[in-house]
């Protein structure tokens, strides 16, 4: 501890020195891909000059917007952030979805994501002024971002099912279906898919590993015994806002497959 | 029952004018690809002409609600789904879908009538395509409906099980007061018991006559 500096916090700084350091794990794993013929050196290399690059970036960004907060900039983060998500559903899966559906994937993300934020900010925390962004944007992110993995998940599912097997869908229909009732099995499967990674982290944390944002508070001085209590409520606040965005995605999209005669529409 | 006024859908079929399944049964024949199956689409509404008007009972499908027309005229297609891992399953899923009831102890007598000597417990997994078929059709005849549209249901038997399935199809639709409107690979079978002929070729109508009781 003798060559760290302390600050007022009890935190440890981490100089330039050692965090340059740290990037000898980077080294290492090179020379060990160079060794083993596995060519991938660029894509390491570029992985860690991005994610230096991005995080230098967004904490000058951030910095100075803790310093002079403003709702239009807290507001503005917010935008990006969801657009940068939507972008990132789309773009990642496998069957191309149509634009009706890209617009669902827009509308629940925004809605499913607002509301629970919301709710979480005012009724949770009680956060005052609302868009105070040392608290805001770190919150948003952390739903948008789980929400984002959700709705891939579900949408990739969605999508995919109901184009690979057109037959199932439609035949149902023919015994005189309802759309919903048509795609409930390939609708379920879709919900249960995006809420299982949220499951899943929250029956391992705490015994398998420590979440992220617990781990941080923890590392910048606070109460273990306090970082608990926000780990809890923002996981409930995950759950809930993934939970929202996957239902509106699921209920909306389904019906993207179907013309007013409730005929499916991908087929002849 | 079906009236279809100057229909076209793609390059697929063209019908000028066509009156159907007004007696029990109607058989409708033609070499494949030529517009039978399509015909039975349009007839289910799960697909809608590109021109033309199709009214069943003297009203205009697209003014049915969809869901009423579908569970009053129901297709079976020539590889049914069964969505279930067992017969049983299979039963009460288009119990779900149809909204009615079907009774699971006549399911089994159904069975026997299909000359299918399987359980409800049976799984439906490795079944063959024409014991597929036939749990399928018993279903529908469970089911019910006013009005079935059968896309080929005995295509997978043998000839003399074809011959008694049909009569016993028949029988099920007169006795019922049902209307049947069978696509059939095999029309010298379907003769012997339609009380009308459609034959479609090329995407067009060839004949349509009406046998005498």
């Amino acid at each position: 501890m003798d060559s760290a500096t302390v600050n007022d916090l009890g935190v440890i700084d981490i100089t330039l020195i050692q965090l340059i350091l740290a990037y000898v794990f980077v080294v290492i794993l090179v020379i060990l891909v160079k060794k083993q013929n596995i060519s991938r050196e660029k894509q390491i290399i570029l992985a860690t000059t991005r994610m230096t690059i991005q995080l230098v970036l967004v904490g000058y960004v951030l910095d100075f917007i803790f310093d002079n907060p403003h709702p239009l900039a807290t507001v503005a983060i917010f935008l990006i952030m969801e657009g940068f998500a939507v972008h990132n559903i789309i773009g990642r899966m496998s069957a191309s979805p149509g634009s009706a559906m890209k617009k669902v994937i827009g509308i629940s993300m925004f809605a499913g994501t607002v509301s629970s934020l919301v709710f979480f900010l005012v009724a949770v925390i009680g956060l005052e002024p609302w868009y105070y962004p040392r608290y805001f944007i770190p919150i948003a992110g952390m739903l948008v971002g789980n929400s984002m993995t959700g709705i891939s998940l579900g949408a990739e599912h969605l999508v995919s099912r109901i184009q690979e097997e057109p037959e199932r869908v439609e035949q149902a229909l023919m015994l005189g279906a309802s759309p919903e009732t048509a795609t409930r099995k390939i609708s379920n499967q879709s919900f249960y898919n995006a809420i299982l990674p949220t499951i899943n982290s929250m029956i391992g944390m705490g015994i398998i590993f420590l979440p992220g944002m617990m781990t941080g508070q923890i590392l910048s001085g606070v109460s273990p015994l306090v970082a608990i209590r926000y780990q809890i409520a923002i996981m409930l606040g995950i759950m809930g806002s993934v939970t929202l965005t996957v239902f509106i995605l699921v209920k909306l999209g389904v019906k993207t497959f179907f013309n007013r005669r409730k005929q499916l529409k991908i087929k002849n | 029952m079906f009236l279809l006024q100057n229909v076209k859908y793609k390059n697929i079929l063209t019908v000028e004018e066509l009156q159907l399944g007004e007696k029990a049964i109607t058989s409708i024949s033609g070499p494949s690809g030529g517009g039978k199956t399509t015909l039975l689409r349009l007839l289910n509404n799960i697909i809608s002409p590109d021109r033309g008007k199709i009214f069943y009972q003297e009203r205009n499908l697209e003014e049915y609600e969809p869901l009423e027309l579908r569970r009053r005229v129901m297709m079976l297609p020539q590889n049914p789904i069964l969505y279930g891992d067992s017969i049983r399953e299979s039963f009460l899923k288009a119990q779900e879908f149809s909204g009615s009831e079907v009774s699971l102890t006549e399911a089994e007598e159904m069975l026997e009538h299909l000359h299918l000597e399987k359980k409800l417990e049976d799984s439906t997994e490795e079944l063959s395509g024409g014991e597929r078929q036939r749990i399928a059709l018993a279903r529908l005849l469970l089911i019910s409906p006013e009005t079935m549209l059968l896309d080929e249901p005995t295509a997978s038997l043998d000839s003399s099980n074809e011959r008694d399935i049909v009569h016993f199809l028949a029988e099920f639709a007169r006795y019922r007061g049902k209307k049947m409107i069978m696509v059939t690979h095999a029309p010298e079978v379907a003769a012997s018991v339609a009380d009308q002929e459609v034959i479609i070729e090329d995407g067009h109508l060839r004949s349509s006559k009406f046998n005498s009781p």
